[in-house]
């Protein structure tokens, strides 16, 4: 029998809070004025798109990180971060028109930070594609440090581009954040959002897991010794 | 030498391998070209849309030719040779990015008396602001794309590769410069877009050559 | 959409996403550790260092 890891204890707190955040998103928050019960998309919406921001975040750190200490550590981090940052963009970006299509009346609209988590999106599919493309794995490390740190670098400037570039020029579209939340509204997003920061840390943990194994396969097959 | 000797000749040579060949302007031309007439054609020429329409032309010419001049570096294997020689690699990033900024500020001056004509814009007597414009814009495009050059050397399947990077991270380009372009024909205040695309060129101007230098250490 | 159509289909891409994944890595990591051959003092040494039993 292994002891009880920390691995067990982050995937126990997951599911635990996964579950107390289903519980207050689904059942205990009340409605919302405007949106009715549509505002429970949020619990899932919210958080998903806040992780995917954490992810882009220790991306680019471990990036930094890695070309100054040029450990393959570092490296494994941000490759695993990328990926589960994408995983979590894309079910940010599918909850959010699910949640706009009632609300706005429409999938997709122009919004700022819709384009720029579509943008986010596709620039972290390119830091993938990289790394799946690259003629070595250690350049393609490199590679990939420098697009996690130039994407992270872009991202509030692309924010600030495309709110502008709608704003200036037509009223404000309805911005979802200016709602005033209620505190058991709060409360349940709280929660859902320490849910999926436990979740995320959990999956980042075994995701970097395995790339270690997998570096460990290459290094096998390469026959290397010591 | 110094720095800036060196980073000139480095530029000098790209310019003027590509003026011999002359291969990437023309191509970026005649695509830049291809693309503001589809989109005038299928969009409408209206003169409010030229802006955005010439943007996107640069952008997605800037995309087609950015890559070119290193990868025919590589593929001649010249390359290597050019790392042998002393000195930092950031001045040859420096030279890489003066030389493509220049091609594409070419690009640019091509392209508006052409949206002139296209799209019945007044613009004589603005060209100086609108070309000061495409500056702005075009070291944007340049400081990326070289970064994006050197990354996209070492790639299987390089040319997928550039269209996914450099066009996502410069769309801000591509927005700032449309709504400075409108500003200037229309004489609006350019707003905040001045500030907003100097602080990109900044930014990326100062990290790119720092990032060119970990993609360039053992090219 | 009404909303309890609306909220299970965000709820379910959401969680369904996340599960997926997950089992995804699981399979992955499985794979990866069966493929790892002992004979090596290395991968001997890696599957020590990696808890892989």
């Amino acid at each position: 029998m292994r002891p009880v890891s920390g691995l067990t204890l982050l995937a126990a707190g997951a599911a635990i809070l996964a579950g107390t955040g289903l519980v207050f998103g689904l059942i205990l928050s009340p409605p919302d004025a405007f949106q009715g019960e549509y505002v429970r998309i949020m619990y899932a919406h919210v958080p998903s798109a806040a992780t995917a921001y954490l992810a882009v975040g220790t991306v680019a750190v471990a990036s930094l990180l890695y070309l100054w200490k040029r450990r393959p550590a570092y490296d494994r981090v941000a490759h695993s971060a990328a990926e589960i940052g994408v995983l979590f963009t894309g079910l940010a970006l599918a909850s959010g028109m699910i949640w706009g299509k009632p609300v706005w009346g429409t999938w997709w609209t122009w919004d700022a930070r819709l384009v720029t988590t579509a943008m986010l999106f596709l620039i972290y599919i390119g830091y993938l594609l990289v790394r799946e493309l690259a003629e070595d794995s250690e350049r393609g490390a490199r590679m990939a440090a420098v697009i996690g740190i130039v994407g992270a670098l872009d991202i509030p400037v692309i924010h600030y581009s495309v709110s502008w570039f709608r704003t200036l020029h037509q009223p404000a579209s309805i911005v979802r954040g200016d709602i005033q939340i209620a505190p058991p509204m709060l409360m349940a997003l709280m929660i859902n959002l320490s849910a999926f920061f436990i979740l995320y840390a959990f999956l980042l943990v075994l995701r970097v897991r395995l790339a270690r194994l997998e570096d460990a396969r290459a290094a096998a097959a390469l026959g290397e010794t010591g | 030498m110094n720095g800036f000797q060196r980073a000139g000749a480095v530029a000098r040579k790209d310019l003027l391998l590509e003026w011999r060949g002359r291969q990437t302007v023309t191509a970026m031309v005649v695509f830049a070209l291809l693309v503001t007439l589809l989109l005038g054609f299928a969009l409408g020429g209206d003169s409010v849309r030229a802006s955005a329409i010439l943007w996107i032309a640069l952008g997605l010419a800037a995309m087609l030719g950015a890559g070119r001049p290193m990868l025919a570096e590589a593929e001649g294997e010249t390359l290597e040779a050019l790392l042998l020689y002393p000195g930092s690699r950031e001045h040859l990033y420096w030279g890489k990015c003066a030389a493509l900024g220049a091609m594409l500020l070419l690009l640019w001056a091509a392209l508006l008396p052409l949206a002139g004509i296209l799209f019945n814009l007044d613009l004589w007597d603005r060209l100086p602001a609108l070309l000061g414009v495409g500056a702005l814009g075009v070291a944007g495009l340049a400081a990326l794309g070289t970064l994006f050059a050197a990354l996209a050397v070492h790639v299987r399947g390089r040319e997928l590769l550039m269209p996914l990077l450099l066009l996502p991270v410069s769309l801000p380009v591509v927005l700032a410069g449309v709504r400075l372009t409108e500003a200037t024909l229309t004489r609006e205040a350019p707003g905040l877009w001045l500030g907003l695309l100097a602080a990109f060129d900044v930014l990326f101007l100062l990290t790119a050559p720092l990032l060119f230098e970990v993609l360039m250490e053992d090219a | 959409m009404t909303p309890p159509v609306a909220i299970a289909l965000a709820y379910g891409i959401v969680w369904g996403g996340v599960l997926l994944y997950l089992l995804r890595l699981r399979r992955r990591l499985r794979s990866a550790r069966a493929e790892i051959p002992p004979a090596t003092a290395s991968t001997a040494k890696a599957r020590e260092t990696l808890g892989v039993r």
